[in-house]
Formats: structure tokens, C-alpha cells, sequence
């Protein structure tokens, strides 16, 4: 066992450690969010299989309290501990340097402390299950329910450490990724040479590092309310409606955190698998940075219902809804890159339009929920829960699929099985779109989100079929990643071997081994070109130099 | 199945018909998107080789055509309804406090149960003659109902579907909503914001009755008041010439019900 290869400064062995940790809590979060559609699906019905490990006490059967807790946690556990490190953890530490032509991060140390901490941070989530009272407030731990008195106990405390340990390992990070974009690009890498993934990874780490703190702030004083005695969120002494604010100036920018590395995936794999040029880049790039800038300006949609002055929510509403226009130039030009390309259905390809789709389907939901007026009658409905899942677990998920799936064979110099990998893609894609589909259709129909038994209430009750078919979409769905796990640990141990570009691809990762080796690359590299430039179907690769020396102008670096 | 909840409010077709009108809408750059990506797949399945990109001068211009009918068309409609109905009719309750026959009702909300307060036949509220009543309450058709809104623990919020309310609870703060009802029956009151465990049965009943009947259901109440107050010869409930407040208890006390809720209302 090499002990000092745990402790690696190697941006690639780190990715790694960050992609074990993601995949290990995406299960853990799986898991909780069957057990909750079982509870909708038959309420008061004890759960199989898990039932009476996870409840002996009460016979297998979810109580209040312990839904409570599998929504919060399920929630906690996908943001935090499942889509940020897989997502910005493994995918901006392994691809960075590759793509940009450097050896490593600019701060390789720096790089493994943020590990560590997020494993630390994850540790301190795992703990806080197992208290008597997890946290049990939502994700979002509105106070003053989150308090000492409306949820005691060490277990939401322990869950507020780890999301500020979490935050900490993020931002540092994220200084670690700016850091080394800025000054690590090969020369002639200018930046609008970049891949589009470069530039999602980038702002998204602009953002992480402009408002994780903000939550970490939050979250340290609600520690001091719960601990300490102090009242920054009671209704007596403070305001619970800062803690609301304070959130949700991280939450919203939180959601783009979570969808920009995929946006510029989705743009590398459309050109890549069309063998095209991505259509309108500058536009693609301005229309990132412009969500970026507005992301912070837009929270206060999730306070609509909180009582805001009409102008202060106007303007929430003006920038909320303002911030459709540069999504949906995203999403022509994506469309634009399509038409007229020669398109091969590989599975990262199959992956990354299914991205694209449910990105529109939950993107297009956001628009009723950003007016004021329509989101009284939608505010609290699984409508909300439909969107946001069909951005996150649908769009995000599939996004990291179709990365995990594209950059494997230079990972671990293996190919991933193909068929399995289309079998597995497209029943996932169908699956999410009927399962969150289903949640939207709910809550149309004004299923209220958060409730132990939904249809408790009469009005209510002719419901329950829906819930029950959107439980076992859920089921089908979770059922299917069998599939993608035995795929990839199939594949880890008997794939096919893997040459340098086996997608003939044209970025700068694809120029080096599979896998590389330990600097990267045998050679250092310059850059003569855009990304995705191809000749009919033959790649031109960045760093090929052109045929006539001459051309070349001379670059300042 | 497929429908909204019933609404007898004289105002929930504005959020109703807004919510359609996105759907439609959206529904038409669904299908025209979904055409698009099936048309281009299925060709781009057939291309040996891709085309030049944006061959033609105008389709330099589809993303931002695109982008102005979502910003103009779509996101226009919904910032001038949405804007314009908060400020004439959701926001207005001033306006819905001085029509004939309007009548004023406090609500706080609890873990977990909803309490609901209203002037006895003083006309005014604190004193031993309001009714008061938990989850169960009676409102007549064709008048405002104007609510006064709190919380005495965590934030709640109001739900009451059928008159398409929905408003935070939040401790420490008030809130005012109306509505008018248009037909008569038993409609659901609900919780709208995690609240805790009995969340999902912090419910209640909102009968909706002519005025008459409104009238004698108050009367009936007004007179137990009275009654329960004799036999405790308290009259903790009275308070008058009492001041608005701000600030609220740190959690439910029985005898102090009157201190829940705030400002003073006119006689009526």
C-alpha cells in the first residue's frame, strides 16, 4: 500500500479521491431519497429491505420525525456531499491542468488540504445521522426552526459544522482553480481559446469563492443561536428573516455553482461528438459570465412569500426573470451547434443532449416561479421540487455522468462499455424526465412539498395515485444506476484498453497518454487555435502547429 | 384529475390565468425545441461531414430572436400581470378594509395548530367578547376577509388553496392578506412552510356561509366567550387603549392569548 499516494499533491490522484467521496454520498443520498418515495407512495407502510435497519424502533415504519430528517439530509447530502465534488471536485481537479496545458495546480498542497477538509466535512455529516435528533429543519434550516428549541439536540450542530468545514474546502479550492487558470494556460492559450468546460469550472469557482463564505456565515451564527445562547435568528431579540436572506445570497448563486461546469461540458461534447466548431463562443462565454454577474441579484425569489415590499420584490423579479436570456442564448447556441453537425451517438453524446432536454424542461418551470403572482399559488408545491430537480438531479447529474463517461478512457486508460453505457443513458434520461415530470404535474395540481403523509388532507387524497407512479418511476430509476455500476467497475478492472485520443477529440488533455503520466505531458505545449476546430471529421488538436510555419503571428504570452 | 384546486375567490383567476398563459407559452418553444433537436439529430445521424457554421447572414440572429421573445414576450407578461395585480388587488388591502360588510380576522399560527381571532360584537379585538377558535372558522360569501397574520414559535405560512392565499407566518412580524369568497362549502386551511413534525397535519376547516348565518355563528360564539370569561370572573382580555406592538412572546401562553397579535382596528 503506497501511503504517500493517499496523501498526493497530483491533481489527478486528488480528482480521484474527490470522485470516490462524490459516488459514495450520491448513494448514501439515493438511498434516503427511495426511502422518502416509499413513505409517499404508501404512507405508514414499513419500508422493505432497509426498514428495520433504519427504524427498529419503530418497526420499519417512517415516522414524522424520521421524514423529517431523510428530506433534510437527502437535500444536505446530494448539494453538498454528492454533485459539488463530483461535479467541481473531481472534475475541475482532474481536467484543469490538462486542459490548459499546466502540470499540476498552481497550489498542488493547498489542492490536497481542500480534500481532506471536505472529507472531514463529510465525516461530520455522516456523524450527525446518527445522533438521536438529525437534522431535521430542511436544507435550507430556516430559523427559528433550526434553533435550539425547534430542533435540538447535537445532530443539527453537527451538520452545521460540516457544511462550514465544506464550505472552507470550496473556497479553497475554488482559489486554487481561479488561481491556476489565470496563470497556468500554455502559451497561445488565450481566453477565448479555452474549453468551455474551462470557463464553467472557472465562474463557477468565481462564485463559490464570492459567496460560500456567505453561507458559512450564516451557518456560524446559527451555531452561536443553537450553542451559545446568542439570538441573531430569534424572533424575540433578531430576525429570522435575515437568516432567510443571508441563505439564500448563497443558495441562489449556489444552483449556478452546480449547473455552469455542466453548460460548458455540454459545449465541448456537442462540438466534440458533431465535429463542429461550437456555434456563436463569444456569445456562449458572455451569456456564462452575464449568469454569473446576475446570480447574486436574483435571490430574493425564494423570500416572495416572506412579506417583501412590492418594490424590493420587483426588483428581485426584473433580474430573476432577466437572467432567462442568457440561458436560453446558451441554449440556441447548443441547438445551432447541432444542426449541421455529423453527429455520433456515442453514450457522453446521448448523455449530454439528455443534459441539454431536462436543462430546458426545468429551465422554462423556473419562469412561473420567478413572477410573484404565480408563485403564491406555487410557492411550497412539488411544482418547486420538480424544477429544481429537474435542474439539479436531472440536468447536473446527467451533466456529471456524461463528463464521468467522456474523460474515463483518460482517466484510467480504459474504455467503458458501450452498450451497457447507452442502455444505461437513455433509461436514465426517460426515467428523470417521468419522475421529476410527475413531481411537476403534482404540484400544478397543488401537492403541497414537505409532507409526511400528502394526502392527509381530503382535498388531497385523489392524489395519491400520482404519487404512487412518480414513486415507482423513482424505484425504475434508481434501480437502473445498477447498471452504470456495474459498468464502471467492470470496466475499471476488464475494460478495453484505452489509447491517448480515442474520441478524436481536439483539446489538450487529448494530446497526452491514457492515463497521462505523472506531469502530464512529455513535452510543454503551445496553443495555435480555438477548441474543436475539425477538418471534415479529422481533429485538428490545439496544439498541432499549422502546416505553414509563417502563418503563426507572433503571440504575446 | 388533472385540475387546480377549486377556486371561489374574486381574484384567484389572476394567478390562474397568468400560470396558463406561461404554460401555453412555454409549451409552444417546448415543441418547437424538441422539433428542432429531433430534426437536427436525425439528419446530423446521416451527415459523413458537418457543415460550416452560420452560413447564412440572418441566422446570426436566431439566439438573440430567441432570447427577446422569452425576454419581451414570455418574461414581459409575467413582470406587467404579476406587478400590476400585486399592486391593484393582492397588495391592496386598504382598499379591501374600508368596502361595505368587511371583515377583519386574526390568525396565528402555532406547532401545530392554527388560531383564529375576531372582533365579538364590540367591534373590537382583545376584549372578553371575541370569539376564538382553533383550526375551525367561518367566514360569510361576498364580503373581504381581511387577515392579520402571525406566528407565536416558528415561521408558518397561511395556505388556503381554494382562495389561492399563501403568506409566511414569521415570528416577530405581521402580515395582512385578503380575499372574497364566491361560493358557500368547507375548504382546506394548510400549513405552507416546514414547521416540524406535525407539519402536514397543521391543518384546518374554512366554512364559507351567508351573511346571515355568519352573523348567528358569531353571535353563538361571542356569547360562550363572555360566558367562559364570567365563570373565570378574569377578564384578562381586556386591554384597552392598547398599543400597537411589534414583538411577540417567545411561544404560546394561554393566558396572554391577546399579546399575539398587534395593531389596534377600528371599531367596526
Amino acid at each position: 500500500m503506497n501511503w504517500r499516494r493517499i496523501i498526493s499533491t497530483d491533481h489527478k490522484v486528488i480528482a480521484r479521491q474527490f470522485l470516490w467521496a462524490g459516488l459514495l454520498f450520491l448513494s448514501i443520498g439515493g438511498l434516503l431519497a427511495m426511502v422518502m418515495r416509499w413513505q409517499w407512495a404508501f404512507p405508514g407502510e414499513p419500508v422493505p429491505l432497509v426498514g428495520d435497519i433504519l427504524f427498529p424502533e419503530a418497526d420499519g415504519v417512517v415516522t414524522p420525525a424520521a421524514y423529517a430528517s431523510l428530506f433534510t439530509n437527502h437535500g444536505l447530502i446530494m448539494i453538498f456531499f454528492a454533485i459539488t465534488p463530483l461535479l467541481i471536485g473531481w472534475l475541475g481537479n482532474f481536467l484543469i491542468p490538462l486542459q490548459i496545458g499546466a502540470r499540476d495546480m498552481a497550489f498542488p498542497r493547498l489542492n490536497a488540504a481542500s480534500f481532506w477538509l471536505f472529507l472531514s466535512s463529510q465525516l461530520a455529516a455522516l456523524a450527525s445521522l446518527f445522533a438521536d435528533a438529525a437534522a431535521s429543519a430542511g436544507w435550507t434550516m430556516y430559523a427559528p426552526l433550526s434553533s435550539g428549541v425547534g430542533t435540538p439536540g447535537w445532530g443539527q450542530s453537527a451538520m452545521l459544522v460540516a457544511i462550514f468545514l465544506t464550505g472552507t474546502a470550496s473556497v479553497l479550492g475554488a482559489i486554487n482553480y481561479i488561481t491556476t487558470i489565470i496563470t497556468h494556460r500554455a502559451i497561445g492559450l488565450g481566453w477565448m481559446r479555452l474549453p468551455m468546460t474551462m470557463w464553467g469550472v472557472f465562474l463557477t469557482a468565481v462564485l463559490t469563492v464570492m459567496f460560500a463564505p456567505v453561507l458559512s456565515a450564516a451557518g456560524l451564527l446559527l451555531f452561536c443561536d443553537r450553542v451559545l445562547g446568542s439570538e441573531f435568528f430569534s424572533a424575540q431579540g433578531g430576525n429570522p428573516v435575515l437568516y432567510q436572506h443571508m441563505f439564500w445570497v448563497f443558495g441562489h448563486p449556489e444552483v449556478y455553482i452546480l449547473i455552469l461546469p455542466v453548460w460548458g461540458v455540454i459545449g465541448d461534447l456537442f462540438s466534440t461528438f458533431s465535429r463542429r466548431a461550437p456555434s456563436f463562443y463569444r456569445g456562449s462565454v458572455y451569456a456564462m459570465i452575464a449568469v454569473t454577474v446576475l446570480s447574486g441579484l436574483v435571490y430574493g425569489h425564494h423570500l416572495y412569500q416572506t412579506g417583501l415590499g412590492p418594490l424590493v420584490g420587483a426588483s428581485f423579479e426584473l433580474f430573476t426573470l432577466a437572467i432567462s436570456v442568457p440561458s436560453v442564448i446558451l441554449f440556441v447556441n447548443w441547438m445551432m451547434t447541432l444542426s449541421g453537425g455529423a453527429i455520433r451517438f456515442t453514450t457522453p453524446m446521448v448523455l449530454a443532449i439528455g443534459t441539454m432536454v431536462v436543462f430546458g424542461l426545468g429551465g422554462v418551470t423556473g419562469l412561473h416561479l420567478g413572477a410573484v403572482t404565480p408563485d403564491i399559488y406555487l410557492h411550497d408545491s412539488l411544482w418547486v421540487v420538480g424544477h429544481f430537480h429537474l435542474i439539479m438531479a436531472a440536468a447536473a447529474f446527467l451533466g456529471v455522468l456524461a463528463a464521468l463517461t467522456f474523460w474515463f478512457p483518460k482517466m484510467y486508460g480504459r474504455h467503458l462499455n458501450e452498450p451497457l453505457g447507452l442502455i444505461h443513458a437513455i433509461s436514465t434520461i426517460l426515467l428523470l424526465i417521468a419522475t421529476f415530470g410527475s413531481l411537476l404535474l403534482a404540484g400544478y395540481v397543488g401537492q403541497p412539498r414537505r409532507f409526511y403523509n400528502p394526502i392527509e388532507a381530503e382535498s388531497l387524497r385523489h392524489l395519491g395515485g400520482l404519487n404512487t407512479v412518480t414513486s415507482m418511476f423513482a424505484f425504475a430509476l434508481g434501480t437502473v444506476q445498477f447498471i452504470f455500476v456495474f459498468n464502471w467497475f467492470f470496466s475499471l478492472a476488464r475494460g478495453k484498453r484505452a489509447e491517448a485520443n480515442p474520441w478524436r477529440a481536439t483539446t489538450l488533455e487529448w494530446t497526452t497518454t491514457s492515463p497521462p503520466p505523472s506531469d502530464n505531458f512529455s513535452a510543454s505545449l503551445r496553443v495555435y487555435r480555438s477548441p474543436h476546430y475539425y477538418d471534415g471529421i479529422e481533429p485538428r488538436m490545439q496544439s498541432s502547429p499549422p502546416p505553414d510555419p509563417s502563418s503563426i503571428p507572433e503571440e504575446e504570452e | 384529475m388533472i385540475e387546480r384546486p377549486l377556486d371561489i375567490s374574486t381574484n384567484g383567476y389572476l394567478i390562474d390565468d397568468l400560470i396558463t398563459q406561461t404554460n401555453i407559452l412555454v409549451g409552444i418553444l417546448t415543441v418547437i425545441f424538441l422539433t428542432w433537436l429531433a430534426i437536427a439529430l436525425v439528419r446530423g445521424s446521416r451527415r459523413r461531414s458537418a457543415e460550416p457554421l452560420a452560413q447564412k447572414r440572418w441566422q446570426r440572429w436566431i439566439p438573440f430572436a430567441f432570447a427577446a421573445f422569452i425576454l419581451l414576450v414570455v418574461d414581459g407578461n409575467l413582470f406587467v400581470s404579476s406587478s400590476l395585480d400585486l399592486h391593484r388587488v393582492f397588495l391592496a388591502t386598504k382598499d379591501a378594509e374600508i368596502s361595505q360588510g368587511a371583515l377583519r380576522v386574526e390568525i396565528s399560527g402555532q406547532q401545530w395548530a392554527w388560531n383564529i381571532r375576531y372582533a365579538g360584537p364590540d367591534g373590537l379585538f382583545a376584549t372578553t367578547d371575541d370569539p376564538v377558535v382553533t383550526g375551525d372558522w367561518v367566514v360569510p360569501i361576498g364580503v373581504p376577509v381581511i387577515i392579520q397574520l402571525a406566528s407565536s414559535d416558528v415561521v408558518h405560512a397561511l395556505h388556503l388553496p381554494n382562495v389561492r392565499i399563501k403568506r409566511d407566518a414569521i415570528p416577530g412580524r405581521l402580515a395582512t392578506v385578503w380575499f372574497t369568497a364566491t361560493a358557500v362549502g368547507e375548504f382546506d386551511m394548510l400549513c405552507g412552510q416546514f414547521c416540524g413534525t406535525a407539519h402536514y397535519r397543521m391543518r384546518g376547516t374554512m366554512k364559507v356561509v351567508s351573511m346571515a348565518a355568519f352573523e348567528r355563528w358569531r353571535a353563538a360564539a361571542a356569547a360562550d366567550s363572555l360566558s367562559i370569561a364570567r365563570e373565570n370572573e378574569r377578564s384578562l382580555l381586556d386591554e384597552p387603549g392598547r398599543q400597537p406592538r411589534r414583538e411577540t412572546w417567545p411561544s404560546f401562553d394561554r393566558n396572554r392569548f391577546g399579546r399575539n397579535w398587534g395593531w389596534p382596528w377600528e371599531p367596526q
